[in-house]
This record gives structure tokens, C-alpha cells and sequence, in this order.
């Protein structure tokens, strides 16, 4: 059985940032690089998704929705 | 490609376009933390008043941008696909971490950016929630110097804040 211990997820945890801080500076600008593209695109398929969910009919019926 | 927008920043120091110029916000911290995703890139800049005017204007910098293929969007100019955000420094704490910005390099294309104790004293007086954030990993990452830190705040009146900020989140720990 798996054992869950969250002190050492946790001290894994550090480790691997700490290990990410330490990168040079060209890699960790790449990952910025890529992080952003990701971001982008939710970005991009989060609009597309509000706008089909302004424009359904079922939205209309129960009055809209909730917007945080 | 963010080395490809540094380069053209470069270029711009040299032709004269602006004097000192630093790289902030979260990409300047990510000189010194893990990396963080962020979609601009704060260039904190020294430009002066043309002659004849009182007004720091940074027309000459959009101009020159444009005319090396830059676009502008809003409050950013696209930079080799990267929006980029020219801001002057509006408080004595930014000039003085402008005027005491370090020269790094990012694959050897030279890259001046703020020492960690004024991105952290910055993160400190924004105060906003990734601020803070960023002044805790900053601190979790032992990335400042302590007394160098500690200086800065209370040149700055910062002291209150950083009690409060202790209190509220380290606890026991120190920078």
C-alpha cells in the first residue's frame, strides 16, 4: 500500500524548486517561454468557451451565470 | 524570444535612446527563483526630459522601437513577440535600484537587472498579492542579503511594512 507522507512531499518539494532556481538563466527564460505560450492558449480556448456559453440558449433560459 | 528583446534593449542603449535601463517584475526575479510564468517584460528605464521640456515623453523609445519592427499594444510594444512594458521610475526606491541594477547575461547577451534586495524591497511597497508571494519565495529561497535587504527598507521608510509582512507570514523564520 502507498504510504502518504506530506512532510516529505513537501521537502521534495523545495528541493526540485530550489533545483529550478538554480538553472542558468537561458533555460529558465526557455520554460518562461513555454509557460507562456500554455497560457496563451487556455487563454484563448477560455474566450472561446465563455463566448458559447453567452451565446446558448440554455443560458438564457435559467438567466446566466455567476462571473468571479 | 525574450534574449532577442534584450537585444534589441541593448541596441537601443547604444544608440543613445535611453541611459540605464533594468529588467523587473517577474522575469528579473526569475534571474535570481525558480521561474515563474508571467506574460510581459517590465524594463524599468532612465530616460530625460528633451530639451526644451519638462515632461519625460517615451516617444522617442516607441519611435525608435517602431521603426526596428516593434508593435505597439496598448500599454506594451511587442518586442520580438514579447510585450514589453517601459516604465520610469516613480519612487526614489526604483531609482536607486535602477542606479544600482547589475549586468548580467542571458547566453552571453549582456542583461542589466535589478539586485534580488530591490525586487524584494519593491515586492515589498507594491504589496499586492504576487508581491508578496514573490518576497516570500525570495526569502524561502535565501536569495538576499539580509543586511543589504534590511538597509534598503529602512532607507525607504519600509520598516512598518516589513514587520507587518514578518508577522503575517514568517513567523519565527528571517530573511
Amino acid at each position: 500500500m502507498m504510504e502518504y507522507d506530506l512532510s516529505s512531499i513537501l521537502i521534495s518539494k523545495k528541493v526540485y524548486r530550489k533545483k529550478l532556481a538554480q538553472m542558468p538563466i537561458g533555460e529558465k527564460l526557455l520554460l518562461i517561454e513555454k509557460m507562456r505560450e500554455r497560457d496563451l492558449t487556455i487563454a484563448k480556448s477560455r474566450r472561446n468557451l465563455a463566448e458559447k456559453l453567452m451565446s446558448s440558449p440554455e443560458r438564457a433560459d435559467k438567466g446566466g451565470s455567476h462571473q468571479y | 524570444m525574450i534574449k532577442e528583446a534584450i537585444s534589441i534593449i541593448n541596441q537601443m542603449q547604444a544608440d543613445g535612446i535611453i541611459g540605464r535601463y533594468a529588467i523587473g517584475g517577474a522575469i528579473g526575479a526569475t534571474f535570481y527563483l525558480e521561474p515563474v510564468s508571467t506574460v510581459d517584460l517590465d524594463i524599468f528605464i532612465a530616460v530625460e526630459p528633451q530639451p526644451g521640456q519638462f515632461i519625460i515623453s517615451l516617444q522617442p523609445v516607441f519611435d525608435y522601437l517602431k521603426a526596428k519592427n516593434a508593435v505597439p499594444e496598448g500599454e506594451y510594444i511587442l518586442i520580438a513577440g514579447w510585450p514589453v512594458q517601459f516604465l520610469v521610475p516613480d519612487s526614489p526606491l526604483v531609482e536607486e535600484a535602477l542606479s544600482a541594477a547589475v549586468q548580467s547575461d542571458v547566453d552571453d547577451e549582456p542583461a542589466w537587472v535589478f539586485r534580488p534586495e530591490y525586487l524584494a524591497a519593491i515586492a515589498l511597497q507594491t504589496g499586492r498579492a504576487k508581491d508578496k508571494n514573490r518576497l516570500l519565495e525570495f526569502i524561502e529561497q535565501k536569495a538576499l542579503d539580509s543586511e543589504r535587504f534590511l538597509k534598503i527598507i529602512e532607507k525607504h521608510h519600509l520598516t512598518n511594512k516589513w514587520q507587518q509582512f514578518e508577522q503575517q507570514f514568517l513567523g519565527d523564520d528571517n530573511p
